[in-house]
């Protein structure tokens, strides 16, 4: 008995600490667990409702009632499949584009610039700086610069890469390009963060162990690089996923480069089809987050080891 | 192979909180958290009906009035002056708010549509929108009924072709009145369509949307009626009284022009940039932009016909929501703007869109004779009677079906 109470007693006097100091935490817990509930909860719960609706009887336009209707969701699958797969399709390139482009990028800002600190800061500032500028405006700037009768235009089309019946806005190349260029950001920055730290030791390290500079590559520095990697890539597919500006008429896109944000936006402002683009947009969401799961599951710390 | 379990105190507490088995109170806690998302989500309004009357008017006591309109239909707008209304203040004493509120009409009403439909006021005492979806308002019992004894000037001058013809959708014009009219007709870039097709100007629908050399320089109005509309009209379609089938059929052909290129863009205002540039050669677009976009270039760069097989005319309009506590005041300004004057000075202003309000040619012929017989501007009698027509007024499942079939349409799905 006396045993028992010996082992307790510290286990019990813990609790009580636990007691206090968990009150303090849920405290501190307690303005962004109801941010949460009332800022991501809540419309989470009514978008869910909302994909759930059926037709008012009255048949007015806009009109829904509650209901259960788990047609809208395979409507929406049936009605815009081919938007869905280019969405997924146009945020894999363009993700694979803003890595390719972003990564020589950060590694010389980060660890070939490093002895000159001055000029680091100064190419990290470069590289944050559009965030300055609306992202609607930058896009509309490009759609300006890459309008038909602009130098560049005239010069792709006089080297020929273009044909004379050609354009570029409109097409999926111009969206994939509005998509790359204005998530580079998101790319670079988690990237030089990694970089940054990098020990460039270890590369000599590998040299002087008649590793090629290739395998120094492969078994070295983009190991290390991985979580910048994971968190850029991440940070520009969900976003582009969703995107709606780019492939947008408006922008740089055409009807023939319509996204599932552009349906959403549809369905939500012009057809009034709550419902329908509240299915879509829980849809996004899902897919998004099974991809997202598996991605890091799959490319995991365990891995990396 | 189990390793077995360190013996760090804290870690054998991190474990027995993770495996500890869900008590009554943490459930009920998810429970009643989940179930206070739902309350809240559960506030949204919808679905109860009932039958909605004008909100108490106090107009008397309070000498104010607030204004949505949409861009570009005022005077002065670029610096804030607005002449015109400040000489209704000063004569009526009623101070304005005027708001360039409204970029869509599905916007706005997506917007205000709580307010709206619960008789609230929606911030805006009156606010112009367009004929199809004040004909949804009234359907729906949003609006206040006009009250005619406070209009004297809308009884004189209101030009009967916006009283009856255009405003089919508002029989007797009972809730809504004219604040101006919009033709949507082929507008083209005069230098870039003369060097694509070796012509001065287009004469006919084919000439656009059937020459070759325009392929991939033509862009539409992504406002259905108007693109629709122009589309039937030219197919020999009746607009105001077309089938189900019509509709379908002008859908078809829209797609198949959208699918191989020949149509590039399908756009709102936006599309004047695209004209500006020369990126865009021919289209259909609205009359009162081209007649703004040559003012702005400073030159006639850009030219509009009115088709034989004819245009379409819309109006944005007047109309006093059931939660306005101004009406009075609201009317008040209506009634101003129905002043010949009043109208004749915001032509002269560069509001280039079609006035309701009769008289003002002649006033604004006195001053600037071209503009007065700018026709885009002063269509004649003859231009309302043959040439401009209103797209008809959709039944609430039309409404749906179309605007599905048109989205569809206009973004690519098949």
């Amino acid at each position: 008995m006396a045993f028992a109470a010996f082992g307790s007693a510290p286990a019990n006097a813990n609790t009580g600490q636990n007691l206090r100091s968990g009150k303090i935490v849920l405290a501190l817990l307690l303005p962004g667990l109801l941010y949460l509930a009332i800022f991501f909860m809540t419309p989470l719960v009514s978008l869910v409702i909302t994909s759930l609706e059926s037709p008012d009887p009255s048949g007015m336009i806009g009109s829904y009632q509650y209901g259960f209707e788990i047609q809208n969701y395979i409507g929406v699958l049936t009605d815009y499949m081919p938007q869905i797969l280019r969405s997924f399709l146009y945020a894999i390139v363009a993700t694979l584009l803003a890595l390719l482009i972003s990564y020589p990028l950060a590694y010389f800002i980060g660890v070939k610039i490093r002895r000159y600190p001055m000029i680091q800061r100064l190419a990290v500032t470069l590289v944050i700086a559009p965030f300055f500028i609306s992202f609607l405006l930058r896009t509309i700037a490009w759609k300006q610069l890459l309008a038909d009768g602009t130098p560049l235009m005239q010069w792709l089309h006089d080297i020929g890469l273009l044909a004379p019946s050609q354009y570029f806005i409109g097409t999926p190349a111009a969206v994939i390009f509005g998509l790359t260029y204005n998530f580079i950001p998101f790319m670079t920055l988690p990237l030089y963060t990694t970089l940054e730290r990098f020990d460039v030791r270890l590369l000599e390290a590998g040299s002087d162990l008649y590793a090629s500079p290739s395998k120094v590559f492969r078994k070295i520095t983009l190991p290390i690089s991985m979580p910048g990697i994971i968190s850029g890539t991440l940070l520009t597919f969900i976003p582009i996923a969703g995107d709606y500006v780019n492939a947008s008429r408006d922008f740089l896109g055409s009807s023939k480069t319509s996204m599932i944000g552009n349906m959403v936006e549809a369905d939500f402002l012009q057809n009034l089809r709550y419902p329908a683009a509240s299915a879509l947009s829980v849809l996004l969401m899902a897919v998004i987050l099974v991809l997202v799961t598996f991605y890091v599951k799959k490319s995991g710390t365990e891995d990396l080891l | 192979m189990n390793k077995p379990l360190s013996e760090d105190p804290q870690f054998r507490q991190l474990l027995a909180m993770a495996k500890a088995p869900v008590t009554r109170r943490t459930a009920l806690a998810g429970v009643s958290a989940t179930a206070a998302a739902l309350a809240l989500a559960a506030c949204a309004p919808g679905g109860a009906k009932k039958t909605l009357t004008p909100a108490k008017d106090l107009s008397a006591t309070e000498k104010v009035v607030v204004w949505d309109n949409w861009a570009y239909y005022m005077d002065g707008e670029s610096d804030g002056t607005f002449p015109t209304l400040h000489a209704f203040e000063k004569k009526t004493g009623i101070k304005y708010t005027y708001n360039v509120n409204v970029d869509d009409n599905n916007t706005y009403f997506a917007r205000v549509k709580n307010q709206l439909a619960s008789g609230q006021d929606i911030g805006a005492d009156t606010v112009c929108l367009t004929d199809w979806i004040v004909s949804r308002f009234i359907t729906s019992g949003y609006l206040q009924p006009l009250q005619y004894d406070l209009l004297p000037n809308v009884t004189a001058n209101e030009n009967d072709a916006f009283k009856t013809t255009f405003g089919s959708f508002d029989p007797g014009r009972k809730y809504s009145l004219s604040w101006k009219g919009i033709i949507a007709g082929i507008g083209y870039h005069k230098k870039r369509y003369k060097e694509l097709t070796g012509k001065d100007a287009p004469t006919s629908f084919d000439d656009v949307f059937e020459n070759e050399a325009l392929k991939g320089h033509v862009e539409v109005l992504s406002e259905m009626r108007d693109t629709l509309g122009v589309i039937m009209m030219a197919k020999g379609v009746d607009i105001t009284s077309f089938t189900k089938t019509d509709f379908e059929n002008a859908i078809d052909f829209f797609k198949e022009k959208v699918a191989d290129g020949w149509i590039r863009g399908i756009k709102g205002n936006a599309y004047v940039d695209d004209f500006k540039s020369g990126d865009a050669v021919a289209g259909i677009v609205w009359a009162g932009d081209i007649v703004g976009a040559n003012a702005e270039l400073g030159s006639d760069e850009l030219g509009l016909v009115l088709l034989d097989s004819g245009s379409t005319f819309a109006c944005d309009n007047y109309i006093i929501p059931m939660g306005s506590p101004h009406a009075a005041n609201a009317h008040a300004l209506i009634d101003y703007y129905y002043d010949p004057a009043v109208a004749a000075e915001l032509a002269l202003a560069g509001v280039n869109y079609v006035t309701p309000v009769n008289g003002a040619k002649e006033i604004v012929a006195a001053k600037n004779p071209a503009l007065a017989s700018n026709t885009l501007m002063f269509p004649t009698a003859d231009d309302f009677a043959t040439k401009l027509h209103a797209f008809r007024p959709l039944t609430p499942a039309e409404d749906n079906d179309f605007s599905k079939l048109w989205s569809d349409a206009a973004n690519g799905v098949v």
